[in-house]
């Protein structure tokens, strides 16, 4: 069963301190809750780079040569027509749809694995939702939380949280 | 005619001149595109104006052949006749109260280049391997972009279900060899391909060629001056080939270069200098 | 003493982007104002008035396919006409959300944070009216609807690539998923945001069904915000390409006055100055009864009125290099359009009424009182539509009138069935748009929240003195 220690931050920047400091201090399963992204804070809990440009790429790609495949296929080999003695293949008329289709792709995937794979949502339920002072995440409070499994670690890491300065300390258990 | 060269008419006197000028209005033009060959039959026309006396005879022979709408007097006000070969009447001449008349047929002149056939989205309008511009009335969806880039204005479209009320009996008016149009679909003149059509079948039950003379388009059958010729081109006896080498022969809005199949004969007139 | 350096530091810095002293709270109170207090009488008539101009749409649309284009007044010549002119309208005004949303971004220009909410929902408003006319003004929608996609058909034929209209089919729902997805993108933040403020059950339950879930956490902005920005790098050449696209539709037929190179720039600088006059219409009378004048400043008024100058200029250019090039050519199509027909012709007072609107019109922008005066800048946004209808009246239905052979010429006359269609989507663009202000933070919270601590960050000063650049 998870449990999450939680404080509250009312500056962002205390909030990228304070996670500085928890993660010298070995504290794992760290993360921080904002109304808006704050400077600093994915060096801070350590993050690597996001591979969202790569998925963007090859979407995009993927697009545009599908686009340009379809056409040449379905108007240059499948069934070419006669189409007012202009050659049934071209180059150039081609470019407009396989650019729309290329961008067309890229913004699909981007969305898509963005929702489904990176944020791992729809999850309209998360333990976290339990707390009522939580709700400020979204708002105009920046939260940091440590998941830990283990419950006798649970007062060490309140100790923790309260000594980098947090407010409104305390544990929300997932509900079995 | 706003000083465009549309229905070219010339006097005996002014022949020779007039011919160098029709000269550069006919025969190819400068092109990207690989010209096609046409091996098989090469459809064609000419229409001689000196000859057309504006009798409209082809106008009614080519809508009882073709099934062409009525469409009534309010939708012609709004210019939505549906006649796939009109005459066009132009007046000429300095003298506002004695005008000269210079008539001119105009139909589809299938364009070897045709700037309709490219626009269309769904493939509705495509060029045939013996040179035929054509209509295919059930892929067409209605987008009109072929009217608005033909420049002869001569594509036609069912703006509402003009034949829906059609009674049993008027029913029985229509040509059995040619499709019934619906609401929201282009039409134009086909050069009669039931009739190309009929005489190929017959033909090759015959194991031969289509002969001259043996296709008569409605036009052509209806005209009493013999003004409209259609046949083969790639018949080097046809009378339409001798035709669309003569010297009076010009292109319709030949510097757009459409290469029209339909050849113009230039009207000339030999008015008596005691009458004018 | 401080105060004097502080007042000529304050004179050299100009403006503020965000007045009087802010803080996060206030945002959200102020912000979110609107959405939650209950619908005013204002909302509610203009409300009412736009559903019943949406019957009126309706109605039009019902009898176009039921009895045929017969309804309209389109003919041979003239095949396209205020169906056609729509299209393009709309898709141009389109463009100006997606450039503020989009291109600003890219720029990194702030101060768009408070207005790309706005202009983005009107981006998509707009695109769904455009959408309608390429259907709707065939001649057998039921077929065009989806013989236009290429699909694997019992017909074994597929859809002809090389015509513009195809283009079209793919640029056109290319930029209506990409505005939905990038504006949704942008829009699951304050969501969340609404969720958890929110006091009514029935509304935590629908924005959070719509908020998928959203925590803030920091390992998900981390891809939001690489997300964002590449969707946003995305619909920047969307802007370019959609209606350099459209244009093609006209400038790929050989028709004079359509047929010319210059359509492409000329038509995007028409779309971004008409959608930027669009923006400022509506962003004029919200940001003043929705309470949100400390965030939409004159300042930000002012950027909009010389972006409008700008490609007003530009348009005006355009204007010049056509009519120049048509008596350069020596061609007597092109010089008879431009010269008889459009100037002379039967049509001509739309052409002035074009050329007043959208050349001398934007030229009150010079002016220091032509940018701040709120009621003339709104008139002259207004006006600026309006102009620009008539371009793309004179540029299709001139063109088609009188075209190569005399005996075609035609006069054009719409119907009621046209004049319904055009104000039938004026109206459900402003019910959509009015929905929207109701329900959806016309402000995007969590851009505010951002910029205005960067505001206050910056420059070391505390958050109560009030926020400057």
């Amino acid at each position: 069963m998870r449990r999450f220690v939680i404080g509250e931050f009312t500056d962002p920047d205390d909030c990228v301190r304070a996670v500085l400091r928890l993660r010298g201090m070995g504290v794992e399963g760290l993360d921080a809750y904002t109304p808006y992204p704050i400077h600093g804070i994915d060096d801070a809990l350590g993050l690597p780079r996001s591979t969202v440009p790569l998925v963007a790429i090859t979407g995009g790609v993927i697009g545009a040569i599908g686009g340009y495949v379809m056409q040449a296929w379905m108007n240059g080999k499948d069934y070419p027509i006669n189409v007012g003695n202009r050659p049934p293949h071209g180059f150039w008329t081609n470019i407009p749809i396989t650019f729309e289709s290329g961008v067309l792709l890229a913004v699909l995937s981007i969305f898509f694995s963005a929702i489904f794979k990176y944020f791992q949502l729809p999850r309209p339920y998360h333990p976290l939702f339990e707390s009522e002072r939580f709700r400020s995440a979204s708002l105009d409070a920046f939260w940091v939380t440590v998941e830990t499994e283990d419950e006798a670690a649970i007062p060490d890491l309140e100790q923790k949280l309260r000594e980098v300065g947090a407010h409104k300390v305390h544990t929300v258990t997932e509900p079995a | 005619m706003e000083g465009r060269l549309i229905a070219a008419f010339t006097t005996v006197a002014k022949l020779k001149e007039t011919n160098e000028d029709l000269a550069e209005h006919r025969g190819p033009t400068l092109t990207v595109h690989k010209p096609q060959e046409y091996r098989g039959y090469r459809w064609g026309m000419t229409i001689d104006l000196s000859r057309c006396t504006g009798c409209n005879a082809c106008m009614v022979a080519c809508i009882a052949e073709n099934n062409v709408p009525m469409v009534g007097k309010e939708q012609v006000i709004r210019s939505r006749e549906m006649h796939w070969l009109r005459i066009d009447r132009y007046f000429v001449g300095d003298d506002i109260s004695n005008p000269g008349v210079v008539l001119q047929p105009l139909m589809c002149v299938h364009c070897e280049y045709a700037p309709c056939e490219y626009v269309c989205p769904v493939n509705a309008t495509v060029h045939s391997d013996e040179g035929l511009n054509e209509m295919v009335y059930n892929r067409c969806v209605g987008t009109r972009y072929c009217s608005n880039n033909c420049p002869y204005k001569v594509r036609r479209f069912n703006f509402f279900n003009y034949t829906g009320s059609y009674t049993d009996s008027e029913k029985m008016v229509f040509n059995p060899d040619v499709t019934v149009r619906s609401r929201g679909v282009m039409e134009k003149c086909t050069y009669c391909v039931q009739r190309i059509e009929r005489a190929r079948i017959d033909t090759r039950i015959a194991e031969r060629r289509i002969r001259d003379g043996e296709v008569l388009t409605a036009c052509q059958q209806a005209c009493p001056t013999e003004a409209i010729v259609f046949g083969d081109l790639n018949d080097p006896n046809a009378k339409v080939t001798r035709l669309h080498h003569e010297e009076r022969g010009y292109e319709l809005l030949h510097e757009l270069g459409t290469r029209p199949r339909t050849v113009y004969l230039a009207r000339v007139m030999n008015p008596n200098p005691e009458l004018a | 003493m401080a105060e004097p350096v502080l007042d000529v530091r304050r004179q050299l810095e100009g403006e503020p982007w965000v007045e009087g002293p802010i803080d996060d709270g206030i945002l959200n109170k102020t912000l979110n104002h609107f959405v939650w207090k209950r619908p005013g009488r204002g909302w509610l008539m203009l409300f009412f008035l736009g559903l019943a101009g949406t019957a009126v749409l309706v109605n039009a649309i019902v009898i176009t396919i039921a009895r045929g284009i017969g309804m309209w007044g389109n003919n041979i010549p003239v095949g396209w006409a205020f169906g056609i002119i729509n299209f393009v309208w709309w898709i141009g005004i389109g463009h100006a959300g997606t450039l503020i949303s989009a291109i600003l971004l890219l720029f990194q220009q702030k101060w768009r944070t408070s207005i790309n909410r706005f202009a983005e929902a009107m981006t998509l408003f707009a695109v769904l009216q455009a959408a309608m006319f390429p259907v709707l003004h065939t001649g057998r929608p039921w077929f065009a609807l989806y013989w236009l996609f290429p699909y694997p058909s019992v017909q074994r034929i597929w859809p002809q690539f090389k015509s513009p209209l195809m283009w079209d089919v793919f640029a056109v729902s290319t930029y209506f998923i990409t505005s939905l997805l990038f504006w949704y993108l942008g829009l699951i933040p304050d969501l969340a945001a609404l969720r958890d403020s929110s006091s009514s059950k029935r509304a935590r339950k629908v924005y959070g069904i719509f908020a998928l879930g959203w925590r803030g956490s920091s390992r998900h902005w981390h891809h939001y915000k690489i997300a964002y920005l590449l969707l946003a790098g995305l619909a920047t050449p969307l802007v370019l390409s959609v209606h350099t696209i459209v244009s093609w539709d006209f400038a790929l037929s050989i028709l004079p006055g359509w047929h010319t190179t210059v359509f492409p720039p000329y038509f995007v600088a028409g779309a971004v100055f008409s959608g930027f006059a669009m923006v400022v219409t509506l962003m004029i009378p919200a940001r003043r009864y929705m309470g949100l004048k400390h965030v939409i400043t004159p300042r930000h008024i002012e950027a909009m009125c010389k972006v409008m100058l700008l490609t007003g200029l530009i348009v005006a250019y355009g204007y010049a290099m056509e009519h120049f090039a048509a008596w350069y050519s020596g061609n007597g199509y092109e010089e008879h359009v431009f010269f008889k027909t459009r100037a002379q012709g039967p049509y001509r007072f739309i052409y002035y009424l074009m050329l007043f609107c959208n050349i001398c019109v934007p030229q009150l922008f010079w002016t220091r009182w032509g940018r701040r005066n709120i009621y003339a800048v709104w008139i002259a946004a207004v006006l600026i539509n309006v102009g620009m209808w008539c371009e793309r009246f004179v540029i299709i239905v001139t063109s088609l009138h009188q075209d190569f052979i005399p005996s075609n010429w035609a006069m054009y006359y719409p119907t009621w069935v046209d004049f319904s269609l055009l104000f039938g989507t004026i109206c459900f663009f402003g019910t959509l748009f009015l929905l929207f202000l109701k329900y959806i933070p016309a402000v995007a919270n969590y851009e505010m929240k951002e910029f205005h601590h960067e505001l206050t960050h910056e420059k070391g000063l505390t958050e109560l003195e009030g926020a400057r650049p």
